[in-house]
C-alpha cells in the first residue's frame, strides 16, 4: 500500500495564523533529532522534506497561509531558506538609468527571536551544546512583546507558504477587510485563482497518498469568504480528498460597536453556511463562551490562568487542542487511521459540524496513587473536558452520538497503580484493562451509554516550552502533572498531558441554533458593506434558511 | 473594452466618506491637491525609458525591483480618499490595457493642479469640468486622426513591444524579450479567433545562473515523474492528456465501522483498487497496441492524481506519467500537441492522443520541470524565464506580461500612436486652436486640459536630464514648423520623429488615459459639495 499520509494545511487570517504558529511550534518541539527509532507521531503527515538549490535538506510545514499586508513583521514573504536574504547593490542592477533604493529599516527582533537566531548560528558552527543552552528552559516574558504571530514563530517556512493580500493592510482603519464578500472578491483575483491554487497543486503533486486538508480560517471577517472560496475550489479540484476545517474566532476584539458586532455575526453565519456545504467536517473554535456578536466571557479552565485579551494566550490553548485531537490520523498506527475515517464517522447524517472539547492539561497527580489513570478516573468528579467551541457549553442534558477522543502524555506506566493491581477488585472490568486506550474507552462507555467513542492514546505529551505562553497555574509541575507544592516562579512548564476530542453531540445543535437566532435578527441591507461587496439580500436569506436546515440535522427524531 | 466612465464615477463617489465633517470639507481642495501630489511625486520619476528604477526593501528583507507604476501603486499605502481614487483609476487603467499607469497618475495630478488654479481664481468647478469634457471629446478625435494603422506584421509588433519593454528593463533585455513575446503571440494566434494570451504559459525557473528568457515551442510543466524507474526522457511520443483519477481512495462506504468483518473490508478494498487498475490497464493496452515493436513512446499527463501503484504499472511499461497537471494546461497541451483532453479513458483510442517529438525532465533542487517540445503545430507555447532570485523572476515576468499585452493591444487596435510625447504635443496644439472656437468660460477648461497633457513630454524630458520648459518650446516649434508629429529624443533632448525611430504606444492605452478625466469630475463634484455646504452653513448662520 502507498506510504504517504500527507495532509496540506491552510491558514486564512491573522487569528488562524496565531493558532497555526503555536501549532507548528508545538510540533517542532516534539521533533527528536537524535533518536534512531521513528517517533510515534508521523511528522511526514503535516511536514515535507525538501531540498534547496544548494542541496541542503529542509523540513518545512506543508502549509499555505494567508494574511494581510503589514502583518508579517520579521518574517519575509519569500522566506530565507531557499533564497539568499542578501540585498543586491542598487548600482549593480541591470538598468540604463538611475536606481532608487527605498529601504524600510530592518525590524528589530525580540529577545526570543534573537536567541533563535543565535541558536541557529551556533548549530551552523556545530556547537550543539551551546545551541541547546541558549533557549533550553529559559523563561521568556513575551506577553507584552508579541504583537503579531511571527513574533514567536520558531519554524521557517517554505517559500510557497506565505501569501499576503496587498490590497488590504493589517490594522488599517480606512480600508478594512471586514466583510465576507470582500474575501470572495479577493479569491477571484489572479493571486489566488492562479498562484495560490498552483501552490496547492504543487504540494498535492508531491504527495503519494494525500489524506486531505486541514483548514483554519478566521470567520469573523473577509477571511471567511476567502477560506470558503478555497474550500469550494478544493471540493471541486480534489473531490476525493477530505477537508477538516476549523473556523476560529478571537476571544477579544480591539474594536467593538453595534455595527461591527452585526457585521461579524453576518460573516460568521455566511462562513458556517459555506462550511456546512463545502467542508467534510468542521469544528468551530473560540476561547470566548459566546462567540457571535461578542466573544463573551472567557472559558474557564481550572489549571489555566490566561489573559483572554491576548491572542498569544488564547491561540496557544486552541493549538494544544488541535495538535492533540488530530493525532488520531497523524500517528504511526496500525491500521493507519485516515482523516476520511474521522470525518465520515463524525459527520454522519449531515452533521458536518462538531464540537471541540479538551482537558488542558489532563489533570493527573505527579505521584502517589492519584497519579494513575485508573485511580484518577475512579475518583473523577465532573466532566473530563470543556468545550472550546462557541455557544456550545457543557449542556446539562448533553447527548453525545459520536466522539473521537485523544489522550496524550499518559504512558502505559501510569495505567494503574501497583497497589490496585494487587487488590484486583472482583469483577470490576476496569482492572482488567491492559492499555490506556482500553481503559479510557471503558470509562467513556460507562459515562455515556450509547455513544460511539473512538479513543487514541500516545505516551507523547504536548510540548509547551518556550515560546509557549506561561498560562499554567502553579499547581502544575514542569512535567505537566499536579503537585502539592507550587512550581517556582522562574520555571516554566515544559510539557503536559492533554485530552482532546471531536464530538458530534446535541450541544452542536444548540450552537447552530444560537447563531441562526443572532444572524436572522440582522437587517443585512442596513449593513452597507455587504451590498457594496456584492452580497444580495436574497442570498443572505438563503443563507439563514440553510443554517436552519443544517440545524435540523441535529434533531434527534432523525437519528438512526 | 471600456468601463463606462459614469459607472466608475459612481463607484468612486461611494468611496468618499459621506460624513466628512464640515471643517475637513472646507479644506478639501487643498488636501485633495496635496494628496494627489503625494503619489504624483513618487511616480513622476518613473516615466519613460530614462525613468528611475525603484528597489523596494521591506523591513523583513523582501525585495521588489520595479519601474512599473502599477506595481508601485500596489506597494504604496494610500490612505487619502482622493489619492486612492487616483490610484484606483490608474490600476483600472492597467487592468483594462496593461499599460499607462504612470501617465494616468501624472495627467490626473496635473489636471487637478490646473483646476485648483482656476477655482481659486473664482471659476466655478462645474464650468471647468464642462470644458474638460469638451476637451476630452476633442482629444479623442485628435487621437483618431494621428493614429497609424498597422498590419500584424512582425516588425511593427516588435516595435510596439520594444517601446513598452524598454521602459521596464534594460534595452538589451527588452529587445530580446520583445522578440520572444512577438514570436509567442504569432504562434498562438489562430485565424479568425480572438487572441488568447492564456495560451502563452509563463514559467519561472529559479537557478543559480544568469537571467535568461527563452521561447519554448511547446509546454514546460512545473512537475515531473514520481517513480524511480520511469523514463525521464521520451522521444517520438504519443501524449495522452486526461483528467482521470488513477489514485485509490477509500470511499465512504467502506470507511469507519460500516464493514462487518475484516474480510468484508479487504474485499471492498480490492474491488476499489481494481476499479482504478482497470483505468490504468486501459491506457497500457493502447500503448501496447501503438508503441510495442516501434520506436514510439507514450506519455500520460493527468490533471488528477496517480498513486504509487499506478505509477509502478506505468513504469513497468516504459510509460512516462505525470500527475496533477495544471487545469489550464489541459487546454494548452492539446493546443500544443494535438489530441483532446479526456475525462474518461473508457473509449480511449489513437485519435485522442497528441504528439511531441521530445519530452524530458529537468531537475533543479527539489523542483522538477518537464519539457514537452518538438510539437507539430504548437498553438500554445511557453515563455521560460530563468533567474537567480525571486525578485528578478518577478520583474521579468511582469515585463513579459506587459510585452504580451502591448502586442495584443496593437493587434486588436490595428493601429498605434507615435510615442515620446508626440501625441501630447500635437493634441496640445490642436486643443489651443479648438479653444478659440469655443465661447464662454468653458474654454478655460479646454486650456487647462491642453496644458495638463504636456506633463508627459515635460516629465520625459526632465527624467532624461533636460529642462522641461526648453524641451516643450523646442518640440512645439518643431511640430508647428514641420507639421510632423515630433517627440523628444531622450538621449539628446532634441526633437525627433518617433514614427521613424519605431517608438509607438498602444492606441487603447492612450484612449484610456484620455478617458481617465472622469476622476477629476468626481473630485470636482466633491468640491461642489463643499461649496454648497459652505453656503448652507452661511445661510444657517444668517438664520
Ligand atoms: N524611446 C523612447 N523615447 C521617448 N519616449 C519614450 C520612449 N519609449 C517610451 N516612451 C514614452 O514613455 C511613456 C511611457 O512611460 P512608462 O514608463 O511606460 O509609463 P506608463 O506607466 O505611463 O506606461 C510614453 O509616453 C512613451 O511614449
Ligand atoms: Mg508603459
Amino acid at each position: 500500500m502507498p506510504t504517504g499520509q500527507e495532509i496540506i494545511t491552510l491558514q486564512f487570517g491573522h487569528y488562524a495564523n496565531f493558532i497555526g504558529t503555536h501549532w507548528w511550534n508545538i510540533q517542532e518541539a516534539g521533533f527528536d533529532y537524535n533518536s534512531e527509532v521513528p517517533s510515534e507521531i508521523n511528522h511526514d503527515v503535516l511536514l515535507r522534506e525538501g531540498r534547496t538549490l544548494k542541496d541542503e535538506v529542509t523540513f518545512t510545514p506543508r502549509l499555505l497561509l494567508v494574511d494581510l499586508k503589514g502583518s508579517l513583521n520579521t518574517v519575509s514573504e519569500r522566506g530565507d531558506l531557499y533564497d539568499s536574504p542578501e540585498i543586491p547593490d542598487p548600482n549593480q542592477l541591470d538598468w540604463s538609468g538611475e536606481v532608487d533604493l527605498k529601504q524600510v529599516p530592518k525590524v528589530e527582533k525580540n529577545e526570543y527571536l534573537q536567541d533563535l537566531e543565535k541558536e541557529e548560528q551556533a548549530l551552523q558552527r556545530g556547537d550543539v551544546i551551546g545551541a541547546q543552552a541558549l533557549i533550553g528552559s529559559k523563561k521568556y516574558e513575551l506577553d507584552s512583546v508579541v504583537k503579531v504571530w511571527s513574533d514567536y514563530l520558531r519554524l521557517r517556512y517554505h517559500p510557497r507558504s506565505v501569501t499576503t493580500i496587498n490590497d488590504y493592510c493589517h490594522g488599517s482603519d480606512s480600508r478594512k477587510f471586514d466583510i465576507f464578500n470582500l474575501g470572495i472578491n479577493v479569491w477571484k483575483t489572479e493571486q489566488f485563482e492562479e498562484n495560490f491554487c498552483d501552490r496547492i497543486r504543487n504540494y498535492a503533486e508531491e504527495c503519494d497518498n494525500m489524506q486531505g486538508f486541514h483548514v483554519l480560517l478566521d470567520c469573523n471577517d473577509g477571511f471567511g469568504g476567502l477560506g470558503i472560496s478555497a474550500l469550494q475550489y478544493i471540493e471541486d479540484e480534489y473531490s476525493t480528498k477530505t477537508t477538516l476545517a476549523f473556523p476560529v474566532l478571537p476571544a477579544a476584539y480591539e474594536f467593538s460597536n453595534t455595527l461591527a458586532d452585526s457585521i461579524r455575526t453576518a460573516n460568521i453565519a455566511l462562513s458556517f453556511r459555506g462550511l456546512s456545504e463545502h467542508a467534510s467536517l468542521f469544528a468551530p473554535l473560540c476561547m470566548g463562551s459566546l462567540g457571535w456578536r461578542q466573544p463573551g466571557p472567557p472559558k474557564e479552565f481550572k489549571y489555566l490562568n490566561y489573559n483572554a485579551l491576548l491572542s498569544y494566550h488564547t491561540s496557544a490553548i486552541l493549538a494544544v487542542a488541535l495538535d492533540t485531537l488530530t493525532l488520531r490520523h497523524r500517528l504511526r498506527s496500525k491500521p493507519q487511521e485516515r482523516l476520511s475515517t474521522v470525518a465520515n464517522a463524525l459527520g454522519r447524517l449531515g452533521r458536518r459540524a462538531a464540537a471541540v472539547k479538551a482537558g488542558i492539561p489532563f489533570p493527573l497527580a505527579g505521584d502517589g496513587d492519584a497519579g494513575f489513570l485508573l485511580e484518577a478516573l475512579e475518583a473523577w468528579d465532573g466532566p473530563l473536558w470543556h468545550s472550546l467551541s462557541p455557544s456550545c457549553g457543557d449542556l446539562e442534558a448533553e447527548r453525545i452520538w459520536m466522539q473521537s477522543v485523544v489522550l496524550r502524555g499518559v504512558g502505559q506506566e501510569r495505567l494503574k497503580s501497583p497497589t490496585s493491581m494487587r487488590k484486583n477488585q472482583d469483577g470490576n472490568p476496569a482492572y482488567s484493562c491492559s492499555t490506556v486506550e482500553e481503559m479510557l474507552k471503558l470509562f467513556l462507555y460507562c459515562c455515556s451509554y450509547a455513544t460511539a467513542s473512538h479513543v487514541t492514546s500516545t505516551s507523547l505529551p504536548c510540548n509547551v516550552g518556550a515560546p509557549f505562553p506561561h498560562i499554567f497555574s502553579e499547581d502544575i509541575g514542569i512535567d505537566g502533572f499536579l503537585y502539592p507544592e507550587t512550581r517556582s516562579n522562574d520555571i516554566g512548564v515544559s510539557s503536559i498531558p492533554v485530552i482532546a476530542g471531536l464530538h458530534s453531540c446535541r450541544s452542536v445543535g444548540t450552537m447552530l441554533e444560537s447563531l441562526h437566532g443572532e444572524a436572522s435578527r440582522l437587517r443585512i441591507t442596513k449593513l452597507h458593506g455587504f451590498g457594496e461587496a456584492g452580497l444580495e439580500e436574497d442570498e443572505y436569506k438563503e443563507c439563514i434558511n440553510q443554517l436552519a436546515d443544517f440545524r435540523e440535522c441535529y434533531h434527534e427524531e432523525f437519528d438512526v | 473594452m471600456f468601463l463606462h466612465p459614469h459607472k466608475l464615477k459612481m463607484a468612486a463617489i461611494s468611496l468618499l466618506n459621506p460624513k466628512a465633517e464640515f471643517a475637513r470639507a472646507a479644506q478639501a481642495l487643498a488636501i485633495n491637491i496635496t494628496a494627489a501630489r503625494g503619489i504624483e511625486d513618487v511616480m513622476k520619476t518613473n516615466l519613460g525609458p530614462k525613468g528611475t528604477m525603484k528597489m523596494l526593501v521591506s523591513g523583513a528583507g523582501d525585495i521588489k525591483i520595479t519601474k512599473d507604476g502599477n506595481v508601485l501603486l500596489h506597494e504604496m499605502q494610500i490612505q487619502h480618499p482622493t489619492a486612492s481614487m487616483i490610484a484606483r483609476a490608474s490600476t483600472a487603467q492597467d487592468d483594462i490595457t496593461g499599460d499607462g499607469t504612470t501617465s494616468t497618475v501624472l495627467v490626473i495630478g496635473e489636471l487637478l493642479k490646473q483646476a485648483d488654479l482656476y477655482i481659486s481664481e473664482g471659476v466655478h468647478p462645474r464650468i471647468l469640468t464642462e470644458g474638460f469634457d469638451l476637451a476630452r471629446v476633442k482629444t479623442l478625435e485628435i487621437l483618431d486622426k494621428i493614429k497609424i494603422n498597422i498590419s500584424a506584421d512582425k516588425e511593427s509588433l516588435v516595435n510596439v513591444a520594444q517601446t513598452s519593454l524598454r521602459t521596464k528593463v534594460h534595452p538589451k533585455v527588452a529587445d530580446a524579450l520583445a522578440e520572444v513575446c512577438v514570436d509567442a503571440v504569432l504562434s498562438v494566434k489562430q485565424e479568425n479567433k480572438p487572441l488568447d494570451l492564456h495560451m502563452v504559459e509563463i514559467m519561472e525557473m529559479q537557478r543559480k545562473t544568469e537571467t535568461e528568457t527563452t521561447l519554448v515551442r511547446g509546454l514546460v510543466l512545473d512537475h515531473g515523474t514520481r517513480h524511480p524507474d520511469m523514463p525521464k526522457r521520451s522521444t517520438n511520443a504519443y501524449i495522452l492528456t486526461c483528467n482521470v483519477s488513477m489514485e485509490y481512495e477509500k470511499s465512504e462506504v467502506n470507511s469507519g465501522f460500516f464493514y462487518k468483518s475484516a474480510e468484508d473490508r479487504d474485499k471492498l478494498v480490492a474491488a476499489e483498487r481494481e476499479f482504478i487498475e482497470k483505468r490504468v490497464k486501459k491506457v497500457i493496452e493502447l500503448k501496447k497496441k501503438l508503441c510495442d515493436g516501434t520506436d514510439k513512446k507514450f506519455v500520460v499527463i493527468n490533471q488528477k492524481g496517480i498513486d504509487p501503484m499506478s505509477l509502478d504499472m506505468f513504469a513497468k511499461e516504459g510509460i512516462m506519467a505525470l500527475r496533477r497537471a495544471k487545469r489550464r494546461n489541459m487546454e494548452r497541451l492539446t493546443l500544443a500537441c494535438g489530441g483532446i483532453a479526456l475525462n474518461s479513458v473508457d473509449d480511449l483510442e489513437e485519435s485522442h492522443l497528441g504528439y511531441a517529438g521530445l519530452v524530458y525532465e529537468h531537475v533543479l533542487g527539489e523542483n522538477k520541470f518537464t519539457f514537452v517540445e518538438e510539437c507539430k503545430f504548437p498553438q500554445s507555447v511557453t515563455v521560460l524565464i530563468k533567474g537567480a532570485n525571486k525578485y528578478t523572476l518577478v520583474q521579468m515576468k511582469d515585463a513579459v506580461r506587459d510585452g504580451l499585452r502591448a502586442i495584443k493591444n496593437a493587434m486588436e487596435d490595428g493601429c498605434v500612436v507615435p510615442g515620446a510625447g508626440a501625441f501630447e504635443i500635437a493634441a496640445n496644439l490642436e486643443l489651443q486652436k479648438y479653444r478659440d472656437d469655443v465661447k464662454g468660460k468653458a474654454r478655460l477648461g479646454i486650456q487647462a486640459y491642453a496644458e495638463a497633457l504636456l506633463i508627459i513630454p515635460k516629465t520625459l524630458a526632465s527624467n532624461s536630464g533636460f529642462d522641461s520648459q526648453d524641451t516643450i518650446v523646442k518640440l512645439t516649434d518643431e511640430a508647428r514648423s514641420s507639421g510632423e508629429l515630433v517627440g523628444i529624443d531622450v538621449t539628446t533632448g532634441e526633437a525627433m520623429i518617433p514614427a521613424a525611430a519605431g517608438i509607438y504606444d498602444n492606441y487603447i492605452v492612450q484612449k484610456q488615459i484620455i478617458n481617465s478625466w472622469y476622476v477629476i469630475t468626481v473630485i470636482a463634484s466633491n468640491l461642489l459639495l463643499v461649496d454648497e455646504i459652505m453656503r448652507a452653513g452661511m445661510s444657517s448662520l444668517k438664520g
